[in-house]
């Protein structure tokens, strides 16, 4: 919501406005850790993996070294045992904990209702069905029309088509289905403890992380009851008074009972649905790992965080084009080298300042930037710059 | 049937339309919110174990109306993981707060129960230094998974052929709907006992029951309004994109992510009884005032905007003077938040905006002395 709203904003505002999409502003840690502490281990022997059924371990190691060696806030981050250091002189912190993670894959049946159009719009409607979820489309027998569960999509769609063709006969299905379900969860406990002359824990995090996907089996789809079962019967009755009701044995159908004789059958159906392909896996696995880190990361380390933001294209030209092309270090020296600042490179240099700030005095710098800039010309965009700024100068001092 | 979509994104679209109309020119700000029990003399705690009393999982099927059940074995290494898992999410909300400062300390996480804690204070046998209270616990946990079948009616049309008006009739089905559902109870009692002399400080004892189920019979209307305004909340809430990892609502909890989020949420109302902790609350910015202050309170950037609002101040505007109120409650100084609405509301009588702002400082100088007698106890 809040990127649809600056969009709009940057849209119609957009006379010196570049949007420059998502630029990674740094922030400090949550907590302050011991300034003297360079050097990290990770005591991979110490990470207890007893409860990592489907093995974490190796990769949230390899992710905590590499992220906090890209934070730059530590000149060394090793995995291993803490040694090779002198406790007398040296302060380093070693990281250990444990790991649990766990996935489950159940199978299992459903039951849905569908409805099946006639016309153009029921044949793009669930053409639209099928590309935009997983669903399968079964045909319903009596007139042959195209079943699909409708969502957002295919109504919006059918109901463009039949503002053109008019409106369409339709029939309604229940019908049943297989699928089956995946669910990964991950979850850290994790310390950080500083060694020297003085032992103490700094931090203790407890972080999870879960991923779950519902495949239905888009060849196990079958119509068990139609509407249009029985349509002579109940038409040739239409004109007559009064109707009788349908006993309630004929209308309960068995085909979708999984316990009766003929609903049975389809227990032994083994759902021929793909499992989660292998590349797509490594994916999730990296981000439940990301994702189950960021807090704790965040809480000993310098962190980037996405922001969407614009950078004021009429300041010098050659540093808008750089910063366009994410290189604000060297955008940041060529402002600083300008002898005239005007208020958009003040705004410029600010920006570029706050994506690799580490220090309170470099957040106090932004905000100097960003508000010499706004007293230059009171843009919206300063002084969302300077509301940032001074939040972090806020937090910092507390 | 077809009626359940239809009804479903038209909640969605009026609540859409609800939210957008009566929204508000307004600015969060977050306050502090003392804790409910005034605990003083207690700076450094330490969390220990959280002990499990019972922990219980059945699984059950149902096929024509025969239920089977089935006791799951949890093996002593789960346990000891949920106990750790529990006492790490009581950590991370103590340590976010500004009232204790957190002592990790191993010796004191494998403290087993209250007797190991009486033990070692009344041997002052802790390595730690200065510990003044401890913070342990009990959890019971019970959870039923099922794997049954609802039975329920469905009505469906036929329409016959193209036109508005043309002849339809409906037909009843009796369908089976298979589901699969996770049920139970987590009931968790957190305590504080303070070290010297030894006493209970603050005791939590709460029951939460959680539930999920996946498929089974059509939602009713009430259901239907749930799930849009869930979605709604979902459109407008803003999330920070952290990988976006996908959760299907066709998926069940697994068990572990169930016990954590449920604990999680108990934990938290503890935290709120001892510890200070924040809120947010929605205030009304002054129109009619200095346009670049107005600016600069959007942004966020309350001091600048207070630099802006002092130059300005010589007209007397009591627009200004509000908006520098909010300025001022914005980053904690009541006091001159005060004489400022005070001087707005007494600029302009019964402007509601400006009575809101004098009303609502009055309520927070007596939660602040509250909060600045917490924190003391802390320094």
């Amino acid at each position: 919501m809040k990127k649809i709203l600056y969009t709009i904003f940057t849209f119609f505002s957009m006379t010196s406005i570049v949007f420059a999409g998502t630029v990674e502003v740094q922030r400090l840690s949550k907590f302050k850790i011991n300034p003297k502490i360079s050097k990290v281990f990770i005591h991979s022997d110490l990470i207890s993996n007893e409860n990592d059924k489907i093995g974490f371990k190796d990769q949230i190691i390899k992710y905590l070294q590499q992220t906090l060696q890209e934070s730059k806030r530590y000149a060394e981050v090793v995995v291993g045992e803490p040694k090779g250091y002198d406790p007398n002189k040296e302060v380093v912190a070693v990281i250990q904990g444990d790991i649990i993670s766990g996935g489950e894959k159940v199978t299992g049946q459903f039951t849905e209702w569908a409805v099946c159009k006639g016309g153009i719009a029921g044949v793009v409607g669930a053409g639209v069905a099928g590309v935009s979820s997983e669903q399968g489309i079964t045909m319903s027998h009596g007139r042959n029309f195209l079943c699909k569960l409708p969502n957002f999509i295919t109504m919006a769609t059918e109901m463009a088509l039949e503002l053109v063709e008019g409106p369409s006969p339709r029939d309604e299905v229940a019908r049943i289905y297989k699928y089956k379900n995946y669910s990964l969860y991950l979850q850290t406990n994790l310390t950080i403890t500083q060694l020297g002359t003085e032992r103490k824990t700094l931090v203790i995090r407890t972080d999870s992380a879960s991923f779950s996907r519902h495949y239905p089996d888009a060849k196990s789809y079958r119509n068990v009851r139609e509407s249009s079962q029985g349509q002579s019967s109940i038409l040739g009755l239409m004109g007559l008074t009064p109707v009788v009701p349908m006993p309630a044995e004929l209308s309960i159908v068995e085909a979708s009972n999984p316990g009766s004789n003929i609903g049975k059958y389809y227990d032994y159906v083994v759902p021929g649905v793909k499992d989660i392909p292998e590349e797509e896996v490594a994916q999730i696995r990296e981000s439940m790992s990301a994702k189950v880190l960021k807090n704790f990361i965040r809480s000993i380390a310098p962190y980037k965080i996405p922001l969407e933001v614009g950078i004021d294209e009429t300041g010098n030209p050659e540093a808008v084009k750089l910063m366009t092309e994410k290189k604000y270090d060297e955008a940041k020296v060529l402002i600083e080298g300008l002898p005239e600042k005007l208020p958009a490179d003040l705004y410029n240099l600010a920006l570029c300042l706050e994506t690799s700030a580490i220090t309170n005095k470099d957040f106090d710098d932004v905000l100097a930037y960003y508000t010499q800039a706004f007293d230059g010309k009171p843009d919206n965009l300063y002084a969302l710059g300077i509301g940032r700024a001074e939040q972090q100068v806020r937090s910092n001092k507390q | 049937m077809f009626t359940y979509y239809t009804r479903k994104y038209c909640i969605v679209a009026l609540s859409l339309f609800l939210l957008v109309s009566c929204a508000q020119e307004g600015v969060k700000l977050r306050f502090s919110k003392p804790a409910e029990i005034g605990i003083t003399g207690v700076k450094r705690v330490a969390v220990a174990n959280f002990e499990i009393e019972e922990i219980r999982r059945v699984t059950h099927l149902e096929r024509n109306g025969e239920w089977k059940r089935h006791s799951a074995e949890i093996p002593n290494a789960l346990k000891t993981a949920i106990a750790k898992q529990i006492r790490g999410k009581v950590i991370n909300l103590l340590s976010s707060s500004p009232s204790f400062e957190i002592v990790y300390s191993d010796e004191v996480a494998q403290l087993a129960d209250d007797e190991a804690i009486r033990n070692m204070v009344a041997s002052a046998g802790f390595k730690a230094q200065k510990i003044d209270a401890f913070i342990n616990g009990k959890v019971w946990i019970n959870v039923d998974n099922y794997d049954g079948v609802d039975l329920a009616k469905l009505a469906l049309t036929y329409v016959l052929e193209n036109g508005e008006g043309s002849p339809a009739y409906t037909a009843d089905a009796l369908l089976y709907w298979p589901y699969k559902s996770i049920k139970g109870t987590l009931a968790l009692e957190i305590k504080m006992t303070r070290a010297h002399p030894t006493e209970v400080l603050a005791v939590a004892f709460e029951k939460r029951s959680f539930g999920n189920k996946i498929g089974g019979q059509p939602p009713n209307i009430l259901e239907q309004i749930k799930a849009a305004a869930d979605e709604v909340k979902d459109l407008v809430s803003e999330k920070e994109d952290d990988g976006a990892l996908e959760e299907s609502a066709l998926v069940l909890p697994n068990f572990t992510q169930v016990i954590s989020d449920t604990a999680e949420s108990i934990a938290a109302k503890f935290s709120k009884k001892i510890a200070i902790s924040e809120k947010e609350v929605s205030i009304n910015i002054a129109s009619g005032g200095d346009l670049t202050s107005v600016q600069l309170i959007q942004a966020g950037a309350f001091n600048s905007a207070i630099h802006k609002l002092n130059q300005v101040a010589e007209k007397n505007n009591p627009s200004d003077k509000y908006n520098l109120g909010l300025c001022y409650e914005a980053i904690g100084d009541y006091g001159l938040a005060s004489v400022a609405y005070e001087e707005a509301l007494t600029a302009e009588n019964g402007n509601l905006t400006f009575a809101e702002g004098v009303g609502r400082i009055e309520r927070l100088k007596r939660e602040y002395r509250q909060v600045r007698i917490q924190l003391s106890s802390k320094n």
